[in-house]
């Protein structure tokens, strides 16, 4: 299939083992013009992997892979100007103060001297590191730092920016400015590749996610076609100090209940469609005498698509 | 050449251990320059005394004796007195006083040998000693040509003219001590100094540049992969040749007077070295060491290779155990060409100089090649982790 303008990714069938193992199998993947596609999975999943045989930092063994219409290649360098990476580690230079360290990676890209320097000062201001500029990386805050480290992938102004884990170990606060960052970067035309393990963040920012478990794409789509894609609906929640077995067989005939677990002082019921689910469960518990404490219901996360999608694949395989 | 650019900065950041290496050595190197130049311990001198003397004989032959010890020490007038005496000899205005006692000449000629002089010095004190030897030295000489049938005219003559021939002193030792100050010890030391910079600057700093995440965003940006080793590899050259260029050239301002031909090849001996030393650093740089793993490890190899090779104790002093080690070291083969050109021996064909120089290039070319295989080894690893 040839690639429609719109199509700035295209994975085919993409192969990578190390050695026996398999880190990805058979990977296809398509990220189109103006995405926030969210690579998805659990470590080891071969997130990482396939964000490093995108940039050509790994040799693969099947596929391929085509970046702005072209096959991308170690040497294509032509493509390798319109992509901004920014990596899980923060990867700055400690002897180079803040500018410096921008200045140094925008360089890697942009020669000229004059819109080099504006476009250093504009991440500058993008990331809000304007007090900063001449602080040494070791004087930040681990924030400060994470904002550093995405203002030296962002500065040359990428046309394709792929982030690797960029929030790990970062405060909610500092969290939350990437995460606006990002898709202020969206809505400037950046293509964004977002991989991440939280599934909470993912569904915030991403229009579309594919989810990887042992290098194979397991499901892929937006976030409410993703949880369309599994039985549950709705979680109950009770705080109870005891159950008994009558209590638990009664739960579990109720309609549309498939799963009850009591664990730990904590009833867990999940349920697959229908509705006043929480009415039924409490009148149970009341016509049975059992006194509970609070009480809470959840509709289902990516974490609950992951868990279902991904408990399937390993009974099947099983 | 952002990639040099960044080199040169963080570099610079590592650039006050250099100096201090380089100011503590080359002021080493400048103040045994300086002491040793004019130290009376590097010529030899006879002992003076500053004697008294008194002739009460007033003969020919106290005479002599008069003139003999002006011609050895330093001759002082104290008045004859007692307390005068003493006072000159507590101040140390005079070392020993001398009366010739009256008689002298009759008791020479008769063969008699108490109370020629009466002698008057600090009791135990070496320059009374010397005195004392000096006046025996004297008389015995006399009576020896008297003894052999001159008369006292000629004796004394003769006696005279033998002693002040006095010994020819050869300074054998002093030798060493004047190489110590000179152009020879300072490029012996120079393979420590030049150790410890090289791994002390250099390694950290191509840690750095070479660090996995680092270099994969330059792996990633538009930025060719040999124009960023190229680039890394000009700021290594650089830092190399400016270390090298300053030693060397205080090395030869410090000794101008002992340039030669033989210089000029020590001179591209030590370049050789600081290749071996810069190589060595790039090896250890391989396995990206901590700021103190660096340090530790400069001490050890830089320590290592002086002792072992004859940097700091002589080759000479070595046992043949240490120096069959040494052999496997680029500072034994440094030192004994060094030694060659420019030290004691100064024996050196220009093909022996060749096959020195080129045996410690391939201790620059070993590690070279080791760093290539462990990188590709370590990239292998982390590709398959």
């Amino acid at each position: 299939m040839e690639n429609t303008p719109e199509t700035i990714v295209k994975i085919s069938s993409l192969v990578k083992r190390y050695g026996d193992l398999l880190a990805i199998d058979h990977l296809d993947l398509q990220i189109n013009k103006g995405e926030v596609f969210g690579l998805l999975g659990p470590n080891g999943s071969g997130k990482t992997t396939t964000i490093n045989c995108l940039l050509s930092l790994l040799s693969f063994d099947k596929g391929s892979i085509e970046i702005f219409g072209k096959e991308m290649t170690p040497t294509s360098y032509d493509i390798k100007r319109k992509i901004g990476l920014i990596m899980q580690n923060v990867a700055v230079f400690d002897e180079l103060t803040v500018y410096e360290n921008i200045d140094y990676f925008c360089g890697l890209y942009v020669s000229d001297k004059a819109q080099r320097k504006a476009l250093v000062e504009e991440a500058i201001k993008f990331v809000g590191l304007d007090e900063f500029t001449k602080f040494y990386p070791k004087k930040l805050s681990g924030g400060l730092l994470r904002r550093l480290n995405i203002a030296c992938g962002i500065a040359h102004k990428p046309e394709l920016i792929i982030l690797d884990e960029p929030t790990v170990a970062v405060d909610p606060q500092s969290r939350n400015k990437i995460l606006e960052g990002i898709q202020q970067l969206n809505r400037e035309g950046a293509t964004v590749i977002y991989t991440s393990h939280y599934m909470e963040e993912v569904e915030q920012i991403c229009s579309r996610i594919a989810i990887l478990d042992k290098g194979k794409k397991i499901a892929e789509g937006s976030c409410g076609e993703l949880k369309q894609l599994i039985k549950n609906t709705e979680t109950v929640n009770i705080e109870l100090p005891s159950l008994p077995q009558n209590v638990h067989s009664a739960l579990a005939s109720l309609p549309h209940v498939y799963e009850v677990r009591y664990d730990d002082e904590l009833l867990t019921v999940r349920c697959s469609g229908g509705r006043h689910n929480l009415i039924r469960i409490l009148d149970v518990l009341q016509k049975n005498d059992i006194s509970f404490g609070r009480v809470y219901s959840e509709l289902p996360t990516l974490n609950d698509v992951f868990l279902e999608i991904t408990g399937k694949e390993l009974r099947d395989k099983e | 050449m952002q990639v040099f650019k960044a080199y040169i900065k963080v570099m610079l950041k590592h650039l006050p251990t250099a100096i201090i290496y380089l100011v503590v050595f080359v002021g080493i190197a400048v103040a045994m320059t300086f002491a040793g130049l004019g130290s009376e311990s590097s010529v030899f001198k006879e002992q003076q005394l500053k004697l008294c003397v008194f002739d009460e004989d007033n003969t020919a032959a106290s005479n002599a004796l008069a003139e003999y010890l002006s011609q050895k020490d330093e001759i002082v007038a104290v008045e004859n007195d007692d307390t005068a005496l003493t006072d000159a000899l507590y101040y140390k205005t005079i070392d020993y006083a001398v009366t010739i006692n009256k008689g002298f000449e009759e008791k020479l000629i008769s063969g008699e040998t108490d109370e020629l002089f009466t002698g008057r010095g600090l009791h135990g004190d070496v320059n009374e000693s010397l005195a004392l030897s000096r006046l025996d030295g004297y008389v015995s000489a006399v009576r020896a040509y008297m003894a052999a049938g001159h008369d006292l005219d000629t004796a004394l003559s003769k006696a005279q003219t033998a002693l002040a021939d006095g010994s020819k002193v050869e300074l054998v030792a002093k030798e060493s001590e004047k190489a110590a100050m000179g152009l020879e010890p300072y490029f012996r030391y120079l393979t420590y100094i030049l150790l410890c910079i090289m791994l002390s600057i250099l390694c950290p700093v191509i840690v750095i540049l070479c660090r996995s995440d680092i270099r994969s965003r330059a792996q990633c940006s538009g930025i060719k992969t040999t124009s960023y080793f190229l680039q890394i590899f000009l700021g290594g050259a650089v830092f190399v040749i400016a270390v090298w260029l300053i030693l060397v050239a205080v090395g030869l301002a410090l000794y101008a007077d002992s340039l030669s031909g033989r210089a000029a090849v020590a001179v591209a001996n030590s370049f050789v070295f600081a290749l071996v030393a810069a190589s060595w650093a790039i090896f250890i740089s391989c396995f990206a060491p901590g700021g103190s793993a660096v340090n530790v490890m400069t001490q050890i190899i830089s320590l290592a290779n002086s002792f072992l090779c004859g940097v700091f104790v002589p080759m000479s002093l070595l046992s043949d155990g240490v120096l069959k080690v040494a052999r496997f070291l680029p500072g034994y083969w440094y030192v004994k060409l060094n030694d060659m050109l420019l030290g004691s021996s100064r024996s050196v064909k220009a093909s022996q100089a060749a096959m020195y120089m080129l045996i410690e290039a391939a201790f620059a070319v070993v590690p070279l090649l080791l760093a290539i295989l462990v990188r590709r080894s370590a990239r292998q690893k982390s590709a398959a982790c």
